[in-house]
């Protein structure tokens, strides 16, 4: 990270980096001490020259308070740089009022009760998965769980025909992680493309899933269009993909070095969802972008309207001020209310879902996988962008010997 | 870390540990308290937290913002001391605090 030269949209007072949100780490000193050393340069709200220039906040009280302030800050611009479009997305795009009445139609859908329901399906899901990889004493957690066991529990809510998978895979890593504007746009024309018969058939044969609870649901008094069935659909996509299987990832690569832990969470199961509340702060893996509405003054700094600024999730999670020595795993923490999930009314609609997935992740392994280790000589590479993930993550443990 | 206690619509209370900063819906749904269904799980779009904050914290509970006291319009049952139970983070001084859990809640929109 150097320091650049001030752009026009900062005052010339204020600090100015060239730091990528998306790709923290240019100097090699590793991914969470490049964050560190951000926040350390400026604790507070300070101009990036990188991704097209814009505003990041680096403290966690200020990170929680633009998340909830959608009177300041509109939704409608999620991603960095401007070109990016991600932008005009509902609900997660949306600025209230209309955003109310589109985040209504999904409500139910992701509520603790439903997600309850859900986790039959989803303990029964994640006992096959072990069984099918305990007794070969390795895996690669990656391919072999974390993309299986979220994402065909996003399938089943959806009701997606589950060989589509690879497709929409592609199409939301198209969509977070464009290489170019063409790619992101392709990606949003193929969703469309997709998803238009679906909503479609759910409209002729609605049941109880997310795509039914859309294509059925009614807006400003009138039925949803097919484009905003499209969109909405799209943004789940986005949502729900990636998300779970990120912190998964990122759990079980710690895990793997933290022996006493594991046992503790073993032998003391009504401990998980506290380790749970842990990893999510430990381990949050988004930036989410804000659209200043208009000039307003904080922290001291004037920011301008249109401007746009970054959220980095991480930076909450990491200030001393709220979570003393942060890079240190605590399941003793007094202290909630990280930035993970957002705050306010954008907050994530699948935070329950997420949550209740990796309780379940633990309470099924650890009994079954106490011990176990990253492959030797192996060192978990974080993949960072608008969501960062381990997307490589082999596994060694003891294999049962045949009959046993 | 501190306690609040939830009245049961029956007259049954429960108390339970919350830490600093974390809602007292999400303690709520950890803890099972029946009667808060939080489907929407703490954006403040559903209304099916709702709770009343009981004095003597009532008065030290930070003042419902213009969005929640909106949303506590579209409530059933709302009265004195109707809260939305996902738009208050616990903090230590409110240790002991106490909340009644309504008869029944009913998702706004």
């Amino acid at each position: 990270m150097t320091l650049a030269s001030a752009s026009s949209d900062a005052m010339s007072s204020d600090p100015v980096v060239d730091f990528n949100v998306y790709n923290p780490d240019q100097t090699g000193i590793g991914h969470d001490e490049s964050w560190l050393a951000l926040r350390d340069q400026s604790p507070g709200i300070i101009w990036t020259t990188a991704n097209g220039g814009h505003w990041i906040a680096t403290r966690g009280d200020l990170i929680r308070s633009i998340y909830a302030d959608y009177e300041h800050f509109s939704s409608r611009q999620l991603m960095v740089p401007k070109q990016f479009a991600i932008s005009q997305l509902i609900p997660v795009g949306a600025d209230p009022p209309d955003h109310l009445q589109y985040r209504h139609l999904v409500n139910k859908i992701f509520s603790p009760a439903a997600v309850k329901k859900l986790g039959v399906f989803i303990r029964a899901f994640t006992r096959e998965l072990i069984d099918r990889i305990e007794p070969r004493g390795q895996c690669d957690f990656w391919e072999e769980f974390a993309k299986e066991l979220p994402i065909a529990v996003f399938f089943k809510l959806a009701n997606f025909p589950i060989e589509d998978r690879e497709k929409l895979v592609t199409f939301m890593d198209m969509l977070l992680h464009p290489e170019s504007l063409a790619d992101q746009q392709a990606a949003f024309a193929g969703c469309a493309e997709y998803l238009a018969p679906l909503f479609e058939e759910r409209r002729k044969n609605p049941g109880e899933d997310l795509l039914s609870a859309i294509a059925a649901g009614e807006v400003f008094g009138r039925p949803v269009t097919n484009d905003e069935a499209v969109n909405m659909g799209t943004s789940f996509i986005i949502g729900g993909l990636d998300t779970v299987l990120s912190l998964m990832s990122f759990t079980m690569n710690y895990l793997a070095g933290d022996v006493a832990l594991r046992h503790l969470l073993r032998d003391e199961p009504d401990r998980i969802p506290d380790a749970v509340e842990e990893f999510c702060r430990r381990f949050p893996i988004g930036v989410s972008t804000r659209l200043i509405r208009d000039d307003y003054e904080l922290d001291g700094v004037q920011l301008k309207g249109g401007d746009l600024i970054t959220l980095p999730q991480i930076l909450h999670a990491f200030d001393p001020a709220e979570y003393p020595d942060p890079l240190k795993v605590d399941i003793e923490r007094a202290t909630g209310g990280y930035s993970t999930f957002g705050h306010g009314i954008h907050r994530c609609p699948g935070s329950f879902l997420g949550k209740y997935e990796l309780r379940i992740l633990l309470e099924e392994w650890l009994p079954r996988i106490p011990d176990f280790e990253v492959e030797a000589g192996f060192e978990a590479v974080i993949t960072p962008g608008i969501t960062s993930a381990i997307r490589h993550l082999p596994l060694r443990w003891a294999a049962r010997p045949q009959g046993n | 870390m501190g306690t609040i206690t939830f009245i049961s619509p029956d007259g049954e209370s429960r108390s339970i540990r919350i830490k600093h900063g974390t809602s007292i819906m999400e303690a709520a749904i950890a803890a099972d308290i029946p009667g808060i269904e939080a489907q929407c799980y703490g954006a403040g779009v559903c209304g099916t937290c709702h709770v009343f904050a009981e004095p003597p914290m009532r008065s030290e509970l930070p003042d419902p913002t213009e969005w929640e006291t909106e949303m506590l319009s579209g409530v059933p049952l709302a009265g004195e001391g109707s809260r939305l139970s996902c738009q208050i983070p616990f903090e230590d001084r409110f240790d002991g605090a106490v909340f009644r859990v309504p008869e029944r809640q009913d998702a706004i929109g």
